[in-house]
């Protein structure tokens, strides 16, 4: 069930109502658990009432694929409550860490299991394949649960804060289970942390305190960018990056100009309806994007996109792996390391590792250029100030192109299909204007059109259309939004395209 | 954008909650319905490429025709107008039928043709036939299905199930048995499969998803796609030829002889339903209101019922029946039909001179229009 699809708004109105009506904390959480179970089984169920015909009948091999994607989710909670309650109970440090190499090898090892087994058997293979050595190396078939690598990033800061004592074992089952299965972050984040959320799981939620305009206004926006402005980005990036060989420079920085606007709005525009849908239930959720293409330089770039997930990196990972504590090759063996496996975070395939490796690239390069630069005169500062956000900006809709790249395997060689890499490389030729093969331009309307979202993106980021929009009565927000509404029905396209970042 | 909207200090009541969900669905549906009012037809395939056709050239076209395969596989419009060339009379014709229309969408097609530029337009042929309230699921969530789902589609709909309520009321009257209130859910049920369409409709859902791909075009791609008239067959007419065989196999042929030998033992029943009455009244009034002539026509079939409509409203209608193997026989030779609704093209040719021939009776200066 996407949050664009009519079915959730009736979904989501159930959720809402009897929610608000429950009068116990516990009675709200045992309900939003069950409802986050239902959210979540509308991904794989298909039609109820086939799939609870075929588990009367017992008849499990006819059942859809994915029925027990949530076994893995209470599998993983499950686990991560015992090493809690383990950690809590553990009396020596060696005890404690006993307990966290548990969740952390359980945990990992079924992420990797059904994300990356067959990309490493695969690569092996290809890899020995160089050699000349041909194995007979199989894949399995193997199903992704739907958000399996947001919801155990999630559980795994629950084990690793306990074992940090920032935070205390959770005692009851329910609230540990109703924090990793919280539905509007459950299958594309933002990953929320522990810390952050289960202190609200602990106090009742008061509607008086809710801020309606706030949430709705934001799960507005959020639909906008999801079903409008993306799926409309989308039709121009998806026809250059299928045969990019064809067009022109222009057509090239074009479209993927338009790729990045398509995966920020696709990505955070999820992340806006799933925190004001949150913000309806009384839940707060950790902010995930900051206008990251105004940042000023790559370091900037990674405060401000996808934070949730940036941060955990960096507490979880880049500090566990020692930091900056240490020499500059072994801040920046950190540095890198950090990157490439955020990248492979994103979906088993060598170019999203590249893609990781790039930005691990960038960072080293900034610090160094920071270091070189910072006696430099004021007009060679100005000048940076000036063209900082656009080369910035010119950098990432680069690495745009290795994260669009994906490779396919084939089956029977067990060899890469390097179509997307070598589309990538075209692109990038294209991008930099490196050479010049194809014909097909663009058109001044394409342009326009980048243009006039890049100045609606700067004006909200200037605060100028939230500060006018809270001035305005409740009754003539209502009428605006609902105009709104109708005139960004006009650009969903009847069958929606999956969310980009389920995928990961 | 999360960090654009300060909050703002809460505290409302109810009724004000309330009050503004009104006010936003009252001014959702009101800019839905005034954007709808604005948007040009959509790039239906076949239905859309007739009615921007139209738009272009509307002006040039006496006589129109429309209904569902057929007209649009059946009329021949080319061939119409040579025959009325032949015999003195000047006429230029188009065929709007699109496959599978019937009513309430050729209802709603017809008033989207009849909004298109129509200056010369003296006739409108519109094939008679039933509505179609059931769509199965497969035919469901196209395009096409939903744009004829407007406000007085769905009132027809309504018509149609207060008449199956009231059928199913004298059904039980007559038999002396109770109707059960399952009986009474089915048409509600069918209602309700049009629900989704018609908000999609009149939320004029998806209505410019296909602007990105037009942006993308130059300006000589956009004039070349707008004259790329696929769907109007080889002489721009409007008649597409069957795509199928032509020809039916043993068994087909077996079934085929079978009905039309019940038709020349007896004709089809006659029947009419309110809903089907009041789309077809409402298809005269609008060819009426558009300065034109409606003439109803019923295309040769061996079914053994036949929609028509009651006396008192027949009375003020032109109905041409070709569905009467003693009067057509060619139209009923086996050689000439694909199946019991429809002729192949050689059975078109001799229908369209048969239309031709018909329409020759009318007097040559015969119009509404001043």
């Amino acid at each position: 069930m996407l949050f664009v699809e009519f079915r959730f708004f009736v979904f989501f109105l159930i959720v809402f109502g009897v929610h608000w009506t429950l009068r116990s904390n516990t009675a709200r959480k045992w309900w939003l658990l069950l409802c986050n179970h239902v959210f979540y089984a509308c991904f794989f169920v298909g039609d109820p009432s086939v799939f609870f015909d075929h588990i009367t009948h017992g008849q499990w091999a006819k059942l859809p694929d994915g029925w027990w994607f949530p076994v893995v989710l209470w599998g993983s909670t499950c686990m991560d409550y015992a090493v809690g309650l383990g950690i809590g109970r553990a009396t020596s440090i060696a005890g404690r860490r006993g307990w966290l190499l548990v969740s952390l090898v359980v945990n990992l090892g079924v992420l990797c299991f059904f994300k990356y087994f067959n990309f490493f058997i695969a690569s092996g293979a290809g890899f020995l394949g160089w050699f000349g050595l041909h194995g007979s190396l199989h894949t399995l078939k193997i199903i992704l649960p739907y958000g399996i690598s947001f919801y155990t990033f999630q559980s795994m800061s629950y084990s690793i804060d306990v074992y940090r004592k920032r935070l205390e074992p959770v005692r009851r089952f329910l609230d540990l289970a109703f924090f990793i299965s919280f539905f509007p972050q459950l299958v594309a984040g933002p990953i929320v942390r522990a810390t952050v959320f289960l202190p609200q799981v602990f106090e009742k939620r008061v509607w008086a305190n809710v801020d309606v305009r706030n949430a709705v206004t934001l799960f507005f926006i959020g639909f906008v960018k999801k079903a409008c402005v993306s799926e409309f980005a989308a039709q121009f990036s998806d026809e250059f990056f299928a045969a990019p060989q064809k067009y022109t420079h222009g057509a090239a920085l074009v479209a993927v100009m338009y790729y990045a606007v398509q995966i920020y709005c696709d990505f955070s525009g999820y992340t806006d309806m799933a925190i004001g849908t949150a913000r309806l239930l009384g839940y707060d959720l950790t902010l995930n994007f900051d206008f990251p293409y105004f940042s000023r330089n790559v370091t900037e770039f990674w405060r401000r996109w996808h934070i949730s997930l940036s941060t955990w990196l960096r507490d979880y990972l880049y500090i566990s792996l020692g930091g900056n504590r240490g020499t500059k090759l072994f801040t920046y063996r950190n540095l890198m390391l950090t990157m490439l496996l955020g990248g492979l975070w994103h979906g088993a395939s060598w170019n999203f590792v590249i893609w990781g490796g790039i930005h691990g690239l960038a960072l080293i390069f900034h610090r160094e250029w920071v270091r070189l630069t910072e006696n430099a005169g004021a007009v060679f500062k100005r000048i940076m100030v000036i063209i900082a956000v656009p080369v910035t900006f010119y950098w990432i809709c680069v690495t745009w192109i290795f994260f669009r790249a994906t490779d396919t395997y084939d089956d029977k060689t067990h060899l890469l299909e390097a179509t997307g890499l070598q589309n990538a490389i075209a692109a990038l030729k294209d991008f930099t204007f490196i050479s010049r093969r194809g014909k097909i331009g663009t058109t001044w309307e394409c342009v326009a059109i980048l243009a006039a979202l890049a100045l609606v993106h700067w004006l909200n980021s200037q605060r100028i259309l939230g500060n006018g929009w809270r001035r305005l009565p409740d009754w003539a927000a209502a009428a605006l939004l609902g105009v709104g509404t109708a005139v960004a029905l006009l650009f969903v396209p009847v069958h929606y395209k999956p969310f980009i970042y389920f995928q990961f | 954008m999360a960090t654009a909207v300060s909050p703002l200090p809460p505290g409302c009541s109810f009724l004000q909650y309330f009050a503004n969900g009104l006010v936003f669905l009252l001014a959702m549906a009101f800019a839905g319905v005034l954007l709808g009012r604005w948007l040009p037809y959509p790039n239906i395939p076949e239905a859309g490429e007739k009615i921007h056709y139209l738009a272009a050239y509307g002006n040039d076209y006496d006589t129109l025709f429309t209904g569902s395969s057929r007209v649009n596989f059946q009329v021949v419009p080319t061939l119409f107008d040579e025959f009325l060339a032949s015999h003195g009379r000047a006429s230029k014709s188009f065929n709007a039928g699109i496959i599978g229309m019937r009513p309430p969408e050729q209802g709603f097609f017809l008033g989207e043709v009849l909004r298109q530029p129509h200056r010369r337009l003296r006739w409108v042929l519109v094939e008679l036939t039933s509505i179609e309230a059931y769509t199965p699921p497969t035919r469901r969530g196209s395009a096409r299905y939903v744009f004829w789902h407007d406000g007085p589609r769905m009132m027809l709909l309504g018509t149609w199930v207060l008449a199956q309520w009231t059928a199913i009321r004298s059904d039980a009257s007559s038999n002396g048995s109770k109707s059960h209130w399952a009986d009474y859910c089915e048409p509600v049920t069918v209602y309700f499969t049009h629900l989704p369409a018609f908000f999609e409709k009149e939320m004029n859902f998806g209505s410019a998803a296909g602007l990105g791909e037009w942006l993308r075009l130059t300006p000589a791609q956009r004039a070349k796609r707008r004259n790329r008239w696929a769907g109007l067959g080889k002489d721009r007419d409007g008649w597409m030829p069957y795509s199928i065989n032509e020809t039916m196999n043993d068994d087909e042929r077996a079934a085929y002889q079978k009905s039309y030998e019940a038709r020349l033992q007896s004709p089809a029943v006659q029947y009419h339903d309110p809903a089907t009455d009041d789309a077809v009244q409402a298809m005269s009034e609008a060819v009426t209101r558009a300065g034109a002539t409606p003439i109803f026509v019923i295309p040769p079939t061996t079914s053994g019922q036949q929609y028509y409509p009651p006396p008192e409203q027949a009375r003020k209608m032109i109905i041409w029946s070709f569905s009467d193997p003693h009067r057509y026989p060619a139209l009923f030779a086996i050689e000439n039909r694909v199946d019991f609704l429809h002729l192949n093209t050689a059975g078109a040719k001799l229908f369209t001179q048969a239309l031709a021939e018909r329409f020759l009776e009318l007097p040559a200066n015969q119009s509404s229009k001043p």
